[in-house]
């Protein structure tokens, strides 16, 4: 039986989501944001929860970055890196398709 | 004021015990 699957890999023109089992939901205990899958939680920092928000099907990863360099005030070239490889490593965990 | 950059990191925690103890909050936080 052949169970392996294959690793998407991200480039500029892929178009990140969420997988519908996971979800952001406001935690008012911890005044945090949490990502919630059935099996586990995460707790992402400010600029993960900023990457995960722009997570909905519609922009590419390039738009993404323009999107990001835009609020944080940095060089787009200087944060790619940083956000395809979060999005790389969330898509190999299985929680945001590519 | 724009935010600082800083490399995106998520703290995973198994679900189980923290789970119940995230329900358990919650159901506090609304009583």
């Amino acid at each position: 039986m052949e169970t392996a699957r294959t690793r998407a890999i991200i480039s500029m023109q892929s178009r990140p989501k969420l997988k519908h089992h996971a979800r952001l939901q406001y935690d008012p205990v911890r005044d945090a944001w949490a990502l919630l899958s059935p099996e586990r939680i995460f707790w992402p920092n400010e600029v993960s929860l900023d990457i995960l928000r722009l997570c909905d099907g519609t922009r590419n990863v390039e738009e993404m970055i323009a999107s990001l360099a835009d609020q944080y005030g940095a060089d787009e070239a200087d944060i790619a890196d940083d956000v395809t490889a979060f999005l790389q490593e969330w898509s190999d965990n299985m929680l945001v398709t590519l | 004021m724009k935010k600082t950059w800083t490399k995106p990191t998520m703290c995973q925690v198994a679900a189980g015990m923290e789970m119940s103890r995230y329900l358990s909050a919650e159901l506090k936080a609304k009583k």
